[in-house]
């Protein structure tokens, strides 16, 4: 029973930091039709810009935080403006859309290595405090992460169902066509969209290096399947979808190492666990969990 | 900068370039002709290249037996990933394809006792308990080959010259038998399929089985560079296997245009003198940065390469631009 | 029922979410005539198409081709059975040329087997019949001029010719042509008309079109289908329908009071 409270808890931990990168990874989907393969090293450099200013540069955590996630912000908002603009001009096909992300995720993680070197980081957070919880051991920075991950969850849901930005970004995602008809300033859409992600994106990073204690460059690409596989279960471009499939990644990938199934799954194959859980998924449901029917072949 | 003066560097490079045609070209097969966007082609060749050597190592199979093995489980690898995907969207498709290939390279890492784990092909358990090399049976050949040839062309063949005339020669007859295959009616359905699942299949076209064959097709030939791959280097480790690996691919079919068969070995001279070439930027600003920084320069300027190829020049330095034209 | 039907439609359903696009309509081709079916945008013409054609699975309901159930069949295995459709606005491929397009239609070519790279023989004289046979059709339609250009460069009227003829190389017995004269200018209409009278005579077929409008099949249907909200309202002779008045007021009422 310990071992269940404990695994629930940590799907629930490892859950929120998937929904969080899976909107990013969603909203841009939804909005720009474009599947950003870079978004698993801007989610490193977000914790290896935070981990330069509050070690190396003794800046205040939470100052360096938010510094990290406005550069993220700022990095994505910057390449919109010379790249995506212009490719989405010139009608880029998906292929070149899925070419170019790649080539700025390896930019981004070679850069990473050129400018933080190779060496694994730590932040400055108190990793051995622990407390009991119903015969589950709960360290601090765990409990930390939830407990801010579900406040930007929650904040996140209501801005995407209330504001007119969020209101904005779900029309233009469900018909670009007719939004833009219907007077929503693309532009703006298109920009708030690429600025939530970034902070969204900056946000995971620094709380998955919290989680995991140390990290090194390739933080972010070991995370980015999950986080693929959060945004397709739960419908690509759908905002709620990946915070739904964030969660159920989450708890199904830190359940399956749970002793009872078999001895359990060892936990270096938890990425393993999200696809096999994926694809179990699309074959029953293709077009995701929230998706409609349509079939073709 | 000796190294760019050496002849035997460029025949390595020349080799590597002969393998990366080969295995671009299945990339061809399932995209030029069947608009498949595979992204875990790599996954394919690691599978086969593995085979090639575990069951010599560890079942002392007959290295040529067991490079046929390869190539077959590169095509089971190929037929699971389409089995499950075919029927996925296109974005859909190379998300997943992706994650096939990083899950083969997981495992490899992870399993220890089967393929080595971390420490490589160099760690699969042998037989015999000694310790063996899968090519030892392989060099006599490429020394058969030297000796035939050193008479007539002097102090260039080494290893490598011997291993770049089978590897390209292979690349000569599979490009011949694909640039074949793509003048059937078999070809001709999967590139109505390329743009269209709709009017196929309302035509009496069974587009899954089509995709299914394409897939399988170009694993085959990932399956047959993994032999080579595997026979070159002697040693796999898992991150030899790596996405960035189908990425190169990728970069090899845009730039000769995706649709011509006749590009893709002109994409992975044009990559192999890229690649290499990136080495010898031994001035400033280069030389600002340390040896090993410089190799992650190399990827970042590949990295370039290919997004300005993408912004300046979707349809490949060689391809047509009425190619991409007509397929919006 | 009548054993000279082709296609017989029964009360078939389905719904995309909580709208019942098609709702338990019912409907029969008899051989060898042209049935139509009309109805307001929205109706559930091309769902019903998709349910026929196998690319959408009905809730419930049964369909009959030539006495085989294909409810539960894949597109192609329909199309294997001799049912052939056009899409909306007449999908041709761009990047194959005009008589590949048709060639793309012949049925158990050998060629699409991979493994008869082996057999090029075979291969070459089947595709040898095959040019030949779809170069014929062309000329029917009045296309042959353009057949190795790119059918991407045709204009709207001639890819639904090309559609037409690319439906015949299959060889079908019974035809469905998704609102095959939308969009066309009137010279052109009297045109395809023309052809698909041609046709019909000529290949001795059944068809099931889907028209917006009824004054353009008017003339040519033996049958009319009124639908409306996913459901058939009314059926029968293209002259009662004027009379029926369930089909007076959801449809045709406005139109005729102006008139
Ligand atoms: N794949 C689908 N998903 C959701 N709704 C659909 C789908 N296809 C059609 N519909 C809806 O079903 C109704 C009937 O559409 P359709 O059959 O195209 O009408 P018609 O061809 O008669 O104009 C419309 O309200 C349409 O929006
Ligand atoms: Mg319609």
């Amino acid at each position: 029973m310990a071992d269940f409270i404990q695994l629930l808890f940590n799907g629930l931990v490892t859950g929120s930091i998937l929904a969080i990168a899976a909107v990013g990874v969603s909203i841009v989907y939804g909005v720009l039709k474009l599947v950003n393969f870079a978004a698993g090293d801007f989610l490193t450099l977000g914790a290896f810009v935070t981990v330069f200013l509050s070690v190396d540069r003794h800046v205040p955590f939470v100052v360096a935080i938010f510094v990290a996630m406005l550069t993220i912000a700022a990095i994505s908002v910057a390449l919109e403006f010379t790249i995506w603009r212009g490719l989405r001009k010139s009608k880029a096909g998906t292929l070149s859309l899925f070419l170019v992300a790649t080539g700025v995720s390896l930019i981004v993680r070679q850069l990473i290595l050129i400018i933080f070197g190779v060496g694994s980081r730590k932040f400055n957070v108190d990793q051995v405090k622990t407390y009991q919880f119903l015969g589950a051991q709960i360290a601090q920075a765990q409990l930390v992460v939830l407990i801010f991950a579900s406040a930007t969850i929650i904040g996140l849901g209501l801005l995407i169902a209330k504001s007119p930005i969020g209101k904005g970004m779900r029309a233009f995602s469900d018909n670009p066509s007719l939004a833009s008809v219907a007077g929503v300033n693309v532009d703006r859409i298109i920009l708030a969209t690429w600025l939530i992600s970034g902070l969204l994106t900056g946000l995971a990073g620094v709380f998955q290096g919290m989680v995991q204690g140390s990290f090194e460059s390739t933080m972010g690409w070991m995370l980015l399947l999950p986080i693929f596989a959060a945004v397709v279960l739960g419908t690509i471009g759908d905002a709620y979808g990946a915070l739904l499939g964030g969660f159920v990644l989450g708890l199904v990938m830190e359940l399956s190492t749970w002793s009872i199934f078999f001895g359990g799954v060892p936990s270096s194959y938890k990425p393993v666990v999200a696809f096999a859980t994926l694809a179990l998924v699309l074959l029953v449901k293709p077009e995701g969990l929230l998706g409609y029917k349509a079939r073709s072949i | 900068m000796e190294a760019f003066l050496q002849p035997g560097f460029w025949v390595f490079v020349l080799v590597m370039a002969g393998i990366y045609c080969i295995f671009a070209l299945g990339l061809q097969v399932q995209y030029g002709l069947g608009g498949m966007m595979n992204f875990g082609h790599v996954g394919m060749m690691a599978l086969s290249a593995y085979s090639v050597a575990i069951l010599v190592i560890t079942y002392g199979w007959n290295l040529y037996l067991a490079a046929f093995a390869g190539v077959v489980v590169a095509a089971f690898g190929g037929a699971l990933l389409g089995l499950t995907t075919i029927r996925l969207r296109g974005d859909y498709f190379a998300i997943v394809s992706i994650a096939f290939s990083e899950i083969v390279r997981y495992v490899i890492q992870n399993s220890d006792n089967f393929t080595g784990g971390t420490r490589g092909s160099l760690a699969i358990p042998s037989k015999t308990g000694a310790f063996t090399s899968y090519t030892k049976t392989f060099e006599p050949v490429l020394t058969k080959v030297q000796d035939l040839l050193s008479p007539i062309l002097g102090d260039v063949v080494n290893r490598d010259f011997a291993m770049l005339l089978i590897v390209w020669i292979v690349a000569g007859l599979l490009l011949l038998f694909v640039s074949r295959t793509q003048m059937t009616s078999w070809a001709r359905v999967l590139r109505a399929t390329r743009e269209d699942d709709h009017v196929p299949s309302a035509l009496g076209k069974n587009v899954f089985m089509f995709r299914l064959q394409a897939l399988i097709f170009g694993s085959v030939i990932a399956g047959i560079a993994g032999v080579f791959w595997s026979l070159q280097f002697s040693i796999l480790a898992p991150e030899d296997f790596q996405t960035i690996v189908t990425f190169y691919a990728w970069m090899i079919l845009i730039m000769g245009g995706a649709t011509r068969v006749k590009g893709v070995p002109v994409g992975a001279l044009f990559f192999g003198f890229l690649y290499a070439g990136t080495r010898f930027f031994e001035f400033p600003p280069f030389t600002w940065f340390s040896s090993s920084e410089r190799a992650y320069l190399r990827v970042i300027i590949i990295g370039l390469v290919l997004i300005i190829l993408m912004i300046k020049r979707p349809q490949g330095v060689f391809g047509k631009r009425e190619e991409m034209v007509l397929e919006q | 029922m009548s054993t000279n039907n082709i296609l017989e439609v029964e009360n078939v359903s389905i719904a995309f979410g909580g709208l019942k696009a098609v709702n338990g309509a019912s409907l029969t081709v008899e051989r060898g005539t042209i049935t139509s079916v009309i109805g307001p945008n929205g109706a559930g013409k091309t769902t019903l198409f998709n349910l026929v054609s196998g690319s959408l699975t009905a809730d419930s309901g049964s369909i009959k081709l030539d006495g085989t159930s294909i409810e539960k069949l894949k597109p192609h295995q329909i199309a294997h059975l001799g049912l052939i459709r056009t899409f909306q606005g007449a999908k041709i491929i761009k990047r194959l040329s005009v008589l590949e397009n048709i060639v793309l239609a012949g049925q158990n070519n050998p060629g699409e087997k991979l493994w008869r790279i082996m057999t090029p023989k075979v291969r070459r004289d089947y595709e040898e019949a095959a040019k030949e046979k779809a170069y014929g059709l062309l000329k029917e339609v009045g296309l042959e001029s353009l057949s190795d250009s790119f059918a991407g460069i045709l204009s709207g009227g001639q890819r639904k010719l090309l559609d037409l003829s690319r439906c015949l190389m299959a060889d079908p017995k019974i035809m469905l042509l998704d609102e095959p004269f939308a969009g066309v200018n009137p010279a052109l209409v009297e045109r395809l008309l023309t052809v698909l009278n041609t046709i019909r005579a000529k290949h001795s077929l059944s068809f099931l079109l889907v028209e917006h409008d009824l004054e353009t099949v008017m003339n040519i249907s033996d049958k009319v289908v009124v639908m409306a909200q996913g459901q058939v309202i009314a059926s029968g002779l293209p002259g009662s329908i004027y009379d029926n008045d369930v089909v007076v007021d959801a449809y045709l009422g406005s139109r005729k009071r102006n008139s």
